[in-house]
């Protein structure tokens, strides 16, 4: 039966987050931006709530439930800042990716950890050439004696330098078969792995970007992540990049309906010619338009969501590439709403337009793309 | 948790219509919109197909053709009404718009007679669409030639004279109103009052002092009547007062003719929605069956690009009416989201049907082509139920009323 309906639990949940929003990351998101990384204290406080676990199983510490209440709380922290949420909140998209293509044993001792820990694993799989499939990817494996030697280089790694392991994608030396591709979990301070200068970006600048180099790095088989086929390794890999679509989907809507609010609440205390803005319809049409675009999203998201967790035909991209276009919409005209103040920084709305325009780019929304 | 899953039953209904809509509606459309008429044997078909479709729809209030005691809220609820008429209206409306607004019994006339009508009078006004052998019609008149979402604005005027009530004035772009066998009608004691001056009439075909005014030749639409509705001196039994004088004597009266809106609005973006999709659907498989330079034209990348974001937006139309038809089975106030949902919609549907005739080039303006007809009839609906501009001033008002502002 078609339902909008919350659990319960996901519903509390919910609310405990958006005042922990409004209260807690809200007022630090400027700081944070100027000095590239959130504020430790905060960084403990969010890592703390647990979002993370949310849909991950229960037999790995995770709290049982799946990618639908992921993308409600997900929506929740980017409505305070989505550059702190995506700094911090850096283990789910990783720890999903060991979940799809582990084996019961990888998952028990790779993921067991990493989400007892809350430690961040960095998606690294763009590099200088887009890698839509295997012969435009170079960073390449080889195998000896049960160890594997990785060699390349990738770029707009998020969290390079910051996050505790690296998720990279890698093909077998000489080898274009989608099967000779592999996942691999490296430690951060595994030697060889060099982190390249940090790169200055358009928005989310709260989040370390930067190249990722692999100079030879040895790996243990134990965390090399494959699958038994061309196939599966596609459609394992398509998943995994579902999942990061769609949470950027939630977050993304977390932050056109942050900007979207904001401006609203800005329009009713602006004068012009004796009246509050609101009351000129020129505005009030925009705060019209800027919230059905927010509901559309976010419905578009959850029902990319339900698909994901029911196994259909995955929507994730329609969703995603809908949220992007009507992303920078919202974005503009809620900074053209606050006018000049939209233009400085004294108010959110200029930095969530940059951030906005930054997350429809993060790296894997324009990988491997099925359709668009 | 969300879940956007048909049950089975949901799913039967939207292919059976679906089915109805692709066998009988389409093949008749073109011909019903050069002549202006339904085919009265089709129409008893769907007439009888809804009844069929049994108390999920009947009871829902949009259609109330039963004089039977209105379900509570947890039936409802379970019985997803408005949520299955969404889903069949798209249907139906993919076949033909018209076909929706042809479909006999009380049409927009049913809310306000369940709402406000005393047992007598949905007894009354609602026994003769019992009978299926030919279609008959029930319509809302409201709008006047200076009145329409701003219906406070009214001026036909009623007085009281004994026990009858004389009514004095002209109703415009009616759907089915000149046809329908009883109009709910719209008149004010004093204009003065506003709203709380309202009264609210059925009037029956016939009434002296009901002229028959114009039949409207319209853009589009053209097989759905759109008439204009003329009382002079119109004599009415004070029977035919809706709920009865007490009725008007607390400020429920109006509020009872505007719920009517805000189950309707959702149909209506369904309705748009349905004519999107028809319209995406024709210029989709005309890309992969039409070539130029020798190359399939869907091979183009900016016409799959062009197709992908209609479909997109398409999607993005109807999660919106889901969502209002969702808040109104839930019985949560849903009067932002019905506006967003019509507003939205229609906008796509103008897209939609843009684009299917700017993809087909010449094809798209030829009349014996559907999307030409999909364009003409897709305009109206960012215009009636509300425009798009007034919808705007709904979902902003409600917008400021949530922050204070």
């Amino acid at each position: 039966m078609p339902t909008f309906e919350l659990d319960e639990e996901i519903q509390d949940m919910q609310k405990m987050l958006r005042d922990f929003a409004t209260e807690m990351i809200r007022p630090a998101y400027r700081e944070a931006e100027h000095a590239g990384e959130t504020p430790s204290e905060l960084r403990e406080s969010i890592k703390e709530l647990s979002v993370h676990l949310v849909d991950m199983p229960e037999e790995y510490g995770g709290l049982g439930k799946d990618i639908r209440s992921a993308v409600v709380l997900e929506e929740e922290l980017s409505y305070g800042d989505v550059g702190i949420t995506v700094d911090v909140q850096d283990t789910s998209i990783g720890a999903n990716a060991i979940l799809i293509f582990g084996t019961d044993e990888q998952k028990t001792n790779l993921l067991t950890p990493i989400l007892e820990s809350g430690d961040g694993i960095a998606a690294c799989f763009s590099e200088k050439g887009n890698p839509v499939s295997p012969e435009f990817i170079e960073t390449t494996w080889r195998e000896k004696e049960g160890s594997y030697k990785l060699m390349g280089s990738k770029t707009f790694v998020v969290g390079a330098g910051r996050a505790k392991n690296y998720l990279v994608l890698a093909k077998k030396d000489g080898s274009n078969d989608w099967q000779d591709l592999r996942l691999f979990l490296i430690a951060a301070d595994t030697p060889g792995v060099v982190v390249g200068d940090r790169l200055g970006t358009l928005g989310l600048e709260t989040c370390a970007v930067a190249d990722v180099a692999l100079m030879g790095v040895k790996v243990d088989s134990s965390r090399v992540l494959s699958a038994e086929s061309s196939d599966a390794f596609k459609s394992k890999l398509g998943k995994v990049l579902d999942y990061a679509r769609i949470v950027t989907c939630a977050r993304m809507v977390g932050v056109m309906s942050a900007t979207s609010d904001y401006s609203a609440k800005y329009s009713t205390e602006r004068i012009a010619f004796d009246l509050p803005i609101s009351q000129h319809q020129s505005i009030a049409f925009m705060v019209s338009d800027n919230a059905t675009d927010v509901d559309a999203c976010r419905w578009m998201t959850w029902q990319a969501a339900h698909e994901y967790v029911r196994g259909g035909e995955s929507t994730a991209n329609r969703a995603l590439a809908h949220v992007v276009e009507r992303a920078q919409k919202v974005a503009t005209d809620s900074v053209q709403i606050l006018g000049g103040h939209g233009f400085i920084q004294d108010h959110p709305v200029e930095k969530w337009m940059r951030d906005l325009r930054a997350l429809s780019l993060i790296p894997g929304n324009d990988l491997f793309p099925e359709h668009g | 948790m969300f879940d956007f899953t048909l049950t089975d039953k949901q799913k039967m209904f939207q292919e059976m219509t679906r089915e109805f809509s692709r066998s009988m509606v389409r093949p008749i459309a073109l011909e019903a919109d050069r002549t202006g008429k339904y085919p009265d044997d089709l129409l008893i078909t769907l007439h009888q197909a809804q009844a069929g479709q049994g108390r999920d729809i009947r009871d829902s209030g949009v259609t109330a053709n039963t004089s039977e005691n209105a379900p509570d809220a947890e039936e409802k609820r379970k019985r997803q009404t408005n949520m299955l008429l969404a889903i069949l209206t798209e249907e139906l409306s993919w076949g033909d718009p018209c076909a929706v607004l042809n479909i006999p019994g009380p049409g927009l006339g049913g809310p306000p007679v369940q709402f406000m009508g005393t047992p007598e009078q949905r007894e009354r006004f609602f026994a003769p669409f019992k009978n299926m052998s030919k279609p008959l019609f029930g319509a809302y008149a409201l709008t006047e030639p200076g009145a329409g979402s701003d219906s406070k604005a009214i001026r036909t005027s009623c007085r009281k004279d004994g026990d009858h009530y004389i009514i004095n004035g002209t109703k415009c772009f009616i759907t089915n109103g000149n046809k329908a066998l009883w109009n709910v009608v719209f008149a004010t004691v004093d204009p003065k009052l506003g709203r709380d001056g309202f009264r609210v009439f059925v009037i029956e075909k016939g009434t002296p002092g009901f002229l028959e005014g114009k039949v409207e030749k319209k853009m589009g639409l053209r097989a759905s009547e759109t008439a204009e509705l003329v009382f002079e001196d119109c004599l009415v039994h004070e029977s035919c007062l809706l709920g009865g004088e007490k009725h008007y004597e607390t400020k429920e009266g109006f509020k009872g003719a505007m719920k009517t809106f805000d189950s309707t609005r959702p149909l209506v973006a369904a309705m748009a929605v349905g004519i999107a999709r028809a319209a995406f659907e024709i210029a989709r498989d005309w890309v992969k069956e039409n070539y130029t330079l020798s190359r399939p034209i869907e091979r183009y990348r900016t016409l799959s690009d062009r197709l992908s974001k209609l479909d997109r937006e398409i999607h993005a139309a109807r999660m919106l009416t889901w969502r209002a038809c969702w808040l109104a089975d839930e019985g949560i106030p849903n009067s932002k989201e019905a506006s967003m949902c019509k507003v939205y919609a229609a906008q796509v549907a103008q897209r939609a049907t843009e684009e299917a005739v700017q993809i087909m080039g010449p094809y798209g303006v030829l009349k014996n082509h559907f999307v030409e007809k999909l364009f003409r009839d897709q305009k109206v609906y960012d215009i009636f139920e509300g425009t798009g501009q007034v919808q705007r001033i709904v979902i902003s008002r409600r917008i400021y009323e949530s922050i204070g502002g």
